[in-house]
């Protein structure tokens, strides 16, 4: 289990490594005298691309797997569940609504549907919850720190 | 030193005027530093045509309330939620958030609070009687000393919890990565942008972490099978560090303050250097090792001192040279020309009273913002028990504020949710987020040392190492990577523990 | 259950002090938080003839907090805000030699409300390839002040005048190291147009914020291109010489520096710095602003803190500003194709 997943995070960091030098070669290197905006990115690139590469050997082989457990926090999150899926489905579309409907409704909506993702039984909660983040958002930072919070078409 | 009048100006800052710019920058620092997405360089600037009005010295004063004062609040929500407000309270997330989760908030957010008094005010005390003498420090620093040092910095401070080297050394290569994309750092070209335009400047920092943190922390809460635990209350008295605490915590805080004050002489993201090398430092010494990112106080109270001690030793430069090697400097240094003051060596002989006025401010302040702090703790720590199905929605607008303001652009919460995904499943592949925000700060600095120093040596790569502070750093570097290698050899292959 | 409740109770407390406090504290601000900003905002003081601006105008500036392009913006938002009734708040957006900044406002909505502190960035910020629109983007405002480009050195350097300076640059190619404040900059451009004009040789070294300074009095470098502003304080400090300044006569706050044209070498150049909208800004708005803006630069206030930053206040309407940005254009084109930094 611990061997899989070092495996597929070192091939998946090696292919980032990879697609990033690949789209670095757009870039020009120019001389040492006067290094071009390619040269950086090369020397990361070819350094990621190379610790991805030295680990992946490293959990391959055979008598290496088995020790290398994962303790510690990999058991409380599993990517298989879907709730923290659901969750980012939920902030992807909220991102979709705050263009359209704007911060305090598109934030109203967020607050309570995420608190009652997060276990809450009951709605009057959340909501009264919602209301005063939202007018203490208003205040701090519309109108007193003048920063302005998004706007959306309609609202 | 022994100016007449020194006292006098000192007492100028009890003014009633400027004692109340004190607290008003004090209380407006630790907010902006509470809150994720404003930064102490915003804030200031927020306040800078104000200081019009209020005249130099009351200006100034308030001015570095607020940049002392974002100090303090920074490690907050960091503590707290998870949410780092800004990049020198990254490291205190770490073990700050894990004594949260076992209700020894108030202990952390209390010794937070202490250290960054002691650090504080210990410092001004360096800052009043080193100044000059130090100023030359910043000035040995070329391209080719920062290059190295930033090297260095990186090799040595990325294996911060020591569990993997190599995915420590990964994530800083990821870390690095993500902040070339934007435009090149020396002005010109746009780089891993696929040509849009709001990825253009770059990917906002607070952004990432706050996904990195705070809504990586909210996707794995959901993931927990179990409801999440409830913290249960304690006692009034227990909210306070308890005497064991105290004393574990006060050997990190002075060599944190030491750390702090001499890093912060050097340009660049010192605070942030400061706390992780503090963090490392501790970690090697510590006694309590294997507490170490499950919460120890130590990793809580050094890091904090360091990253106040470097605010000082930020002055350093400024004061004494008129040089501002950070965003928040530069804007003090705006607040000072605006008022015909022109900070440097002859800042002393010129304005002998806002000098000092501005040096009581520091003492006054730090005071200030312990008594202002510590009854907050109590107020505070009681977030840290608000049950996770209302604290967490929270959480979000916090980090979707945070990084919206940061450029007022909805592409940075976009990146903020891609880093949130990217967080949480680091998480489960047994990554630490920690050493890719570290490649992430230095990257631009490493970057554009390294182009600076090669256009300067005209292309020379033995210009890197030509002055001996270079040189030497970087031998440092080249034993600080290969040591891993030789312990290793001797012993069974044992290439993923590094101790 | 006991403890559930004195926990709902403590967190429903403490929001609600949060919220007493930040309603005091946002007190003087405008009313309903419900309401959008910009709705609910009347004006009784104006007449009816331009309803702007209405809420807070945000300036755009390009270059880094503390930067001259910074501090002078900073004072002339806080002059207009006077007179436009609305505060306007400064936002430094910076990078790629102004191109992320003009990229922002560019997208921004054409009412007024989103305006740049631009300067020749947006000449040489186009012609270098950062950006792919040019002036034609923006309509002028105001030109507000112009500032020239200084050449220092350490104070104890070898030489006594720009003369020697540049024999030596001559005699020694590429020894001379010189920090401008970042590739394609003004001031680089000013730099490769010293040589030009002058056949010295130098290495360019493009520096941030506040380094090129500190570069220059560690000596790991021989000498800088700035703008006076940023390098006023060594000055004054007697740490750093300025050997000349590209300006067309001498700076009222450096007396004693001699312009270019005076040493015999035939170079003038100089920054200049105003306000400008998004193209299809509507003409009453451009009106208003323009009338603001030109009280700032008639403003004793301002002239005084424009010379303490080594700027001159030099005022030039909408109108002439446009067309003044047009023939700019054109120099700075020409300009930069003779020195090979030309990109489109």
């Amino acid at each position: 289990m611990a061997a899989r997943k070092e495996k597929a995070s070192s091939i998946f960091l090696l292919l980032v490594g990879i697609g990033y030098l690949l789209y670095d070669t757009r870039y020009s290197l120019d001389t040492l005298a006067s290094p071009g905006p390619g040269v950086f990115p090369l020397c990361v690139g070819v350094f990621l691309v190379s610790l991805a590469g030295w680990q992946l050997i490293q959990v391959s082989r055979p008598a290496q797997s088995v020790r290398e457990t994962g303790k510690g926090r990999s058991q409380e999150a599993l990517p298989g569940q879907t709730k923290p899926w659901l969750m980012v489905l939920i902030l992807v579309l909220y991102l979709l609504a705050v263009s359209v409907l704007g911060f305090m409704v598109s934030t109203f909506l967020l607050v309570v549907v995420s608190s009652r993702l997060l276990g809450e039984k009951s709605w009057n909660k959340p909501v009264a919850l919602a209301i005063v983040l939202i007018v203490s958002c208003y205040y701090l930072f519309e109108t007193w720190l003048k920063v302005p919070l998004p706007r959306g078409y309609l609202l | 030193m022994s100016e007449p009048g020194i006292l006098s100006a000192l007492f100028l800052s009890l003014a009633p005027a400027n004692l109340l710019a004190c607290l008003i920058g004090a209380v407006m620092g630790t907010l902006v530093g509470v809150l994720p997405g404003l930064g102490p360089a915003a804030a200031m600037a927020l306040v800078l045509p104000a200081t019009f009005r209020l005249g130099p010295t009351a200006g100034l004063i308030m001015l570095a309330g607020i940049y002392y004062g974002s100090m303090y609040g920074g490690s907050t929500t960091s503590i707290l939620v998870n949410v780092p407000g800004e990049p020198a309270s990254v490291v205190t997330a770490i073990d700050g958030y894990q004594m949260a989760r076992k209700g020894r908030a108030g202990a952390a957010l209390a010794i937070s609070a202490i250290g960054s008094f002691i650090a504080g005010t210990i410092t001004v005390i360096a800052l009043q009687i080193f100044a000059p003498l130090l100023a030359n420090v910043a000035l040995a620093f070329g391209p080719a000393e920062y290059f190295s040092l930033t090297l260095l910095g990186l090799i040595v401070l990325s294996n911060l919890t020591g569990k993997s080297r190599v995915k420590s050394l990964l994530m800083v290569a990821v870390g690095l990565m993500i902040s070339t994309i934007g435009m090149d750092p020396l002005g010109g070209v746009g780089r891993f942008t696929f040509n849009y335009t709001p990825a253009q400047g770059g990917l906002s920092f607070i952004a990432v972490t706050a996904g990195l943190f705070g809504v990586a922390e909210v996707l794995s809460m959901l993931a927990e099978r179990e409801t999440p635990r409830e913290i249960l209350p304690v006692r009034w008295r227990e909210l306070y560090p308890s005497r064991e605490e105290f004393q574990r915590s006060l050997p990190p805080i002075f060599r944190g303050t030491v750390v702090g004050f001499l890093v912060g002489l050097i340009p660049g993201p010192a605070a942030t250097i400061a706390s992780f090398t503090s963090y490392g430092l501790e970690r090697r010494l510590s006694r309590h090792r294997d507490e170490f990112g499950q919460g120890a106080i130590e990793a809580v109270a050094g890091p904090e001192s360091a990253n106040n001690a470097a605010t000082s030793g930020g002055m350093v430069p400024l004061l004494s040279l008129g040089l501002p090697f950070t965003p928040a400097t530069a804007v003090l240094l705006s607040g000072m020309l605006i008022h015909g003051i022109t900070p440097g060596p002859l800042l002393l002989r010129d304005h002998p009273n806002i000098f000092w006025a501005v040096i009581g401010s520091f003492y006054l302040g730090n005071i200030m913002l312990l008594i202002l702090n510590l009854p907050l703790v109590g107020l505070f720590a009681n977030v840290a028990r608000i049950p996770p199905r209302y604290l967490m929605p929270a959480v979000l607008v916090l980090c979707i504020i945070g990084a919206y303001s940061d450029n007022n652009s909805l592409f940075d919460v976009w990146v903020m949710l891609a880093a949130g995904i990217i967080g949480y499943l680091l998480r489960h592949y047994d990554y630490e987020p920690a050493p890719l925000v570290l490649g992430l700060v230095l990257g631009p600095v490493i970057e554009r040392s390294l182009l600076q120093a090669l256009t300067m040596s005209q292309g020379n790569i033995a210009g890197l190492w030509a002055s001996p502070i270079s040189a030497t750093l970087l031998v440092a570097a080249a034993v600080a990577a290969l040591w891993p290698l030789f312990l290793q050899g001797g012993r069974d292959l044992k290439p993923f523990r590094s101790n | 259950m006991k403890i559930l409740r004195w926990n709902k109770k403590g967190i429903l407390g403490g929001l609600l002090i949060l919220v007493l406090i930040l309603t005091l504290a946002g007190c003087g601000g405008t009313g309903n938080p419900g309401q959008k900003a910009g709705e609910g905002t009347k004006k009784p003081e104006e007449p009816a003839k331009v309803d702007f601006p209405t809420k807070p105008i945000e300036m755009t500036v390009l270059f880094g907090a503390g930067s001259g392009a910074d501090l002078l913006a900073r004072k002339v938002a806080d002059i207009a805000s006077k007179d436009l009734g609305q505060p306007v708040t400064v936002v430094n957006r910076t990078g790629a030699g102004g191109a992320v900044g003009y990229n922002y406002v560019k997208g921004q909505e054409a009412n007024g409300y989103s305006i740049v502190w631009n300067s020749n960035s947006i000449n040489t910020a186009y012609h270098a390839g950062n950006m792919n629109f040019d002036y034609t983007a923006f309509r002028g405002v105001v030109e507000l002040t112009t500032e020239p480009v200084s050449i220092a050195v350490k104070a104890d350097a070898p030489w006594k005048d720009i003369n020697e300076f540049i024999d030596y640059a001559k005699k020694n190619p590429g020894k001379v190291r010189i920090g401008n404040s970042g590739k394609g900059s003004f001031t680089h451009l000013a730099a490769v147009a010293l040589e030009n004009k002058t056949g010295a040789k130098f290495t360019h070294v493009p520096f941030g914020q506040g380094l090129a300074v500190a570069s220059l009095l560690g000596n790991k470098i021989e000498a800088t291109v700035q703008l006076p502003a940023e390098i006023v304080a060594q000055v004054k400090a007697k740490e750093v010489r300025i050997l000349a300044i590209t300006g067309e006569n001498r700076l009222a706050s450096l007396p004693d520096v001699p312009t270019f044209k005076e040493k015999g070498v035939d170079l003038t150049l100089s920054l200049w710095r105003g306000i400008a909208v998004p193209k299809g800004t509507p003409e009453v708005v451009i009106k208003r602003l323009e009338q603001a803006f030109k009280k700032v630069a008639d403003s004793p206030d301002f002239k005084a803190f424009a010379k303490e930053m080594g700027a001159s206040v030099e005022f030039r309407g909408a109108k002439d500003f446009d067309q003044f940005i047009a023939q700019q254009d054109k120099e700075l084109s020409v300009l930069m194709e003779q020195i090979g930094m030309k990109k489109q």
